[in-house]
């Protein structure tokens, strides 16, 4: 098990917890309406000898910044709120570009994510903020800066960070390449990379690419690229049989609601899903009830608008079977019980899938 | 002894997605699916036509459903949790029972129409009389809280069975308004449940792949029948209560004789997981007995008995 899945189930037993508690900052606040005001531990002052000092933040105060100070601190809360009702995990750069109008400054989003968690004395990942980038990839690519200069080569087996194609104007080179597999965890991802899957003669030569659950903002911009950029190269996805599985194929696919001003440089329209199918599952200990969590997330997936295009049917269908059968399974249970597993399922798959590609 | 049933075609491409729930009358088989349509196709005509087609709110998609020719009624429940009702004869709309605390789940019309009967996720039961414009709360049952996956209403009226995400399945007095009885045997997901055709036996299957046969009367077990290797789906009693049929995960139908106790026949057209099945109520008609499957391979399966043999 990877580290951010312990995290996630760790979370899990705290989020609403830790959700309740960034509410009362806010619903303290608003106990005195005509001076908005909150006050917030500065993680600067750790000096045992000091006492832990804070910094306030008001509306209205003296000045047009300090509006825009509290609004951009609201903004923060709000992501952090929505982070721990759905176990979502962004970094602190996605937080910036959510609302780039909004924050002056990177800077401003890291300080006040930090005195948040300070605040509420607990680490900023419980908070569901990281710090970097999230998204690896391994398999067959290259790296080339402005310049066209290769800085790096993959070669199968080795796992590098996706690379920062906006912020540091890299690009990717898939010479070679028969098809691209985005893996929604991390586990599975690391299972694949060590059974050699990237380089399978039976399957064919693959770049394989994990955003770690929910995709952060420079694993999003890497498949968007491969999707627009090599239109002839098949861009599978792979996700656990679950309403959080689809939503993350959908964020890849069709964008976040979050990030409307930011759709069209993020999104992967030509990214398919491929399974896990959760009628593929040959016993029945892999499937799992659906909580109440689940279903709620599932009945308000077919409500959004993206499940009605064409390219969501599929997932569509698989979300009303979830909610028909009341189970859930994840990904890396797959495969008979004699012990075939996830890669061998997957080729299965994928060599079917390329066939219809 | 065994039976032979043949398959007398397959309906196609009507259905965008897995047919989910499938309804019969003498006249008519009616589907539900993905979409927000109910399909509603002529059982008499050779070819099966599709007779006519209500658009239902449901925009979610629709998967549970009940009709009963005598109040010439049509429920329909939909991924949104609501419940719409509509007239066979004509497709019009009656109306929509919605609550946003519950999601409802499986329905089943009482023998004579005048009530409709509800399972809810939240495990609750709920009755309506429903002859009037808007449907009447008329009893509210509750169980041990887990999801109501299944229910039916007895032939006499008297009986209303729920089957439970846990195991549960009870059988309600609708004269006292109380639960009569809680049936032992299930200990995973009871998926569904049918009173034979005089009330007297109640079979049940879900995640223990085995169907198991009730006296209403004791509530014993008296039957115990073993032979789908996953879920059982849906069960339904042939016209006369001399058969059982059966549709599983397992991708494969079954039919079961109640007197030899046994299976009498399988059939593995479907080439995905079965959802739903029933015999068509052609009896009295002179045709031989038939039924009809759907599933997740999105076909609409007829079948009937070989006869003469």
């Amino acid at each position: 098990m990877d580290l951010d899945d312990e995290f996630i189930s760790d979370s899990e037993v705290s989020s609403a917890h830790l959700l309740d508690r960034v509410e009362h900052l806010v619903l303290d606040m608003i106990q005195h309406p005509d001076s908005l005001c909150i006050r917030l531990r500065n993680r600067f002052e750790k000096k045992p000898s000091s006492k832990p000092k804070s910094i306030t933040v008001a509306f209205p105060g003296a000045n047009h910044s300090s509006a825009r100070r509290f609004a951009a601190l609201m903004r923060i809360l709000d992501i952090i709120s929505e982070n721990l009702t759905f176990s979502k995990t962004v970094t602190k750069r996605d937080i910036y570009y959510r609302d780039v109008a909004l924050f002056k400054a990177q800077s401003e989003v890291d300080r006040f994510v930090d005195d948040i968690a300070a605040t509420l004395s607990v680490p900023r990942r419980a908070l569901g903020v990281v710090a970097s980038r999230k998204g690896v990839m391994a398999g067959f690519f290259v790296v080339k800066d402005r310049e066209g200069k290769v800085v790096r080569v993959g070669a199968g087996s080795e796992v590098a960070l996706v690379p920062e194609i906006e912020a540091a104007d890299e690009r990717i080179g898939l010479d070679g390449v028969d098809y691209v597999l985005v893996v929604e965890k991390e586990a599975v991802f690391q299972t694949l990379v060590s059974a050699g899957f990237c380089s399978r003669p039976d399957v064919g030569r693959a770049l394989l690419i994990t955003g770690k659950g929910y995709p952060d903002i420079s694993t999003r911009g890497l498949v968007h690229l491969i999707s627009e950029t090599y239109p002839e190269i098949p861009l599978l996805g792979i996700v656990d049989s679950d309403p959080y599985g689809i939503h993350i194929l959908g964020i890849y696919k069709y964008g976040s609601k979050a990030m409307v001003h930011e759709a069209s440089t993020l999104i992967a329209g030509r990214l398919q899903w491929i399974g896990v199918r959760l009628l593929d599952y040959e016993y029945e200990s892999a499937y799992a009830g659906l909580s109440k969590r689940d279903r709620r997330m599932a009945m308000n997936m077919l409500g959004n608008e993206w499940m009605d295009c064409e390219g969501a049917k599929e997932m569509r269908a698989e979300v009303q079977r979830m909610l028909f059968l009341g189970r859930k399974a994840e990904m890396n249970v797959v495969g008979d019980e004699s012990g075939l597993g996830i890669s061998e399922y997957l080729a299965r798959l994928i060599r079917s899938s390329l066939l219809l590609c | 002894m065994s039976k032979q049933y043949f398959s007398t075609g397959q309906t196609t491409g009507d259905h965008p997605t897995d047919i989910f729930a499938v309804a019969t009358t003498p006249e008519y088989v009616v589907t539900v699916t993905g979409d927000s349509i109910i399909r509603i196709y002529d059982a008499l005509s050779p070819d099966h036509q599709l007779a006519r087609q209500i658009h239902t709110p449901h925009r979610t998609g629709i998967h549970h459903l009940s009709v009963s020719k005598d109040a010439d009624l049509i429920s329909a429940v939909g991924f949104d949790g609501s419940i719409s009702l509509w007239t066979l004869s004509e497709g019009k709309e009656k109306s929509i029972i919605s609550d946003t605390a519950k999601t409802f789940w499986a329905v089943a019309f009482s023998p004579d129409g005048i009530y409709l009967a509800a399972t809810a996720i939240d495990g609750n039961l709920t009755v309506w009389d429903v002859r009037g414009d808007d449907p009447e709360v008329c009893g509210n049952l509750e169980t041990k809280g887990t999801p109501g996956l299944c229910i039916d209403y007895s032939n006499d009226g008297r009986y209303i069975a729920t089957g439970h995400e846990n195991g549960g399945l009870y059988i309600f007095d609708t004269e006292t308004s109380r639960l009569s009885y809680s049936l032992l045997g299930h200990t995973s997901a009871v998926r569904t449940v049918a009173f034979s055709p005089l009330s007297k036996l109640l079979a049940a299957g879900g995640d223990s792949n085995v169907v198991t046969v009730y006296s209403v009367k004791s509530s014993e077990m008296v039957m115990l029948l073993p032979g789908h290797t996953r879920w059982i789906m849906s069960l339904d009693w042939n016209f006369e209560g001399e058969y059982l049929l059966t549709g599983s995960f397992d991708k494969s139908l079954k039919v079961w004789s109640i007197d030899q106790k046994e299976c009498v026949a399988t059939l593995t057209d479907a080439v995905a997981a079965v959802w739903n099945v029933k015999w068509t109520k052609t009896g009295g008609t002179g045709r031989s007995q038939g039924f009809v499957s759907v599933g997740a391979d999105k076909a609409l399966r007829w079948y009937r008995e070989a006869t003469g043999g």
